[in-house]
């Protein structure tokens, strides 16, 4: 032990004893906290207390929202829960429900299992693509028709499409529908979504793809937002179109 | 615990009477020990309390592997540690009324507090705490290597080198504080 040691304990000791003590209230005290203890068993926190109103106050406010809406919409709350489509709400979520105009839509091979009010799907012939194309607000096609519609055959046909036509699961390109000398079976361009849709020139040439590639051309491999947003798509375009 | 004295009593007497003669006998000791942890009177003051609180909550479970005071005096390093980590949340989030009020009201503790500023006591409070509480028990406890290793449950060699490392940071800050003319 050195001089600083000497130093360091002196000062602490005589600092310590001096300032220090140990009181009898104090004593007095352990015991009463004791005893308090004992006697209140489980005491309630002011901060339980706060925490516990604010949990309440914002359970009020939420419900109170979630009521008012309901209030004003009750159809739509309804949907929520139901499988159909999707469509991106206001919260950013994907919705599986299509809630907009009806639509009447030709399906060139499977129906899709879309169960929607505001949608209706007829199961038609190849053939329907050339002949009374108003009738529909737009058509779907199926992997066991892509072979068939990709011959050149059908090139004029989807040039002049008026109609959007989608192509449900589609593993290649698109164009390949409207370009002569492409066709399906070669599958040289590889598809970069998973559905894709187009018009004809005259119509604006627009076109549309969803969601990323999958193995499966499968329709019933389709995600239910892809056929939500579709839905919105063909409202959209048979809107503008009116205008 | 003398045996005779206490026969005839009722366990719960017997753990009070017991809990008065440690609170009696190693009271101040734990008092200085958490002062100079912490280097705040009011809440060494509240720190003992939990101490001697907690003791008697589990002297039926105390078993005489250490003696009391061994036991005591690990019990306020723990408090003191927990109570710096606590801190910060503490103060942040909630703080009753009533621990306001005494602060204020305790014209000693202010006092005290304005005394208490001993530029040693401070320096020693802000040290880490595992160069902290060897020095505390060697400087203040007079204890020896072996007791101090046996208190903080580490090896000697451990308390060697945080004791020598402690000092070393101890001097160091008293020198700094000195050439910025605070001692």
């Amino acid at each position: 032990m050195d001089k600083f040691d000497h130093e360091v304990r002196e000062q602490l000791k005589s600092f310590l004893q001096e300032k220090i003590q140990f009181t009898s209230e104090e004593k007095e005290q352990v015991h009463e906290r004791i005893l308090s203890k004992k006697s209140k068993g489980f005491q309630f926190n002011p901060v339980y207390w706060s925490v516990l109103t604010a949990a309440i106050a914002l359970s009020l406010f939420f419900s109170f929202f979630y009521l008012t809406d309901f209030m004003k919409n009750p159809s739509s709350n309804e949907q929520t829960g139901s499988v159909n489509g999707g469509i991106v709400d206001t919260m950013g979520e994907q919705k599986e429900v299509y809630s907009g105009k009806p639509l009447h839509i030709a399906v060139i091979g499977e129906i899709p299992i879309v169960t929607s009010g505001q949608v209706t799907f007829n199961q038609v012939e190849s053939e329907a693509l050339k002949n009374n194309l108003q009738a529909y607000d737009a058509f779907f096609v199926t992997d066991e028709h892509f072979e068939e519609l990709a011959t050149d055959e059908w090139t004029d046909t989807f040039e002049r499409m008026p109609v959007p036509v989608f192509f449900i699961g589609l593993d290649v390109q698109a164009f390949i529908f409207h370009e002569n000398d492409l066709d399906y079976k070669s599958h040289k361009y590889e598809a970069n979504s998973h559905t894709q849709g187009f018009v004809g020139e005259k119509a604006g040439g627009k076109s549309w793809e969803y969601g990323d590639p999958i193995e499966s051309t499968n329709p019933g491999d389709t995600p239910k937002e892809i056929f939500a947003l579709i839905f919105e798509d063909i409202e959209e375009f048979q809107t503008n179109k009116k205008e | 615990m003398d045996k005779n004295r206490t026969s005839g009593l009722q366990p719960l007497e017997v753990e009070h009477i017991l809990l008065s003669k440690l609170m009696n006998e190693h009271g101040p000791e734990l008092k200085r020990i958490a002062f100079l942890y912490i280097n705040d009177i009011t809440e060494s003051e509240d720190i003992v309390q939990e101490v001697f609180i907690s003791c008697y909550q589990h002297l039926a479970s105390f078993r005489n592997e250490a003696d009391y005071k061994t036991w005591l005096i690990r019990i306020t390093i723990n408090k003191c540690k927990d109570h710096r980590r606590l801190w910060g949340i503490r103060n942040l989030v909630y703080r009753p009324i009533h621990q306001l009020v005494k602060k204020n009201e305790s014209a000693e503790a202010t006092h005290l507090d304005q005394q208490f500023s001993s530029e040693l006591i401070e320096q020693i409070s802000k040290l880490s705490s595992k160069y902290k509480e060897v020095l505390i028990l060697y400087y203040y406890l007079e204890l020896t290597m072996q007791e101090i290793s046996e208190v903080l449950e580490i090896s000697i060699n451990t308390v060697k080198s945080r004791l020598l490392r402690g000092k070393k940071s101890l001097k160091t800050r008293l020198g700094r504080s000195e050439q910025h003319g605070q001692v």
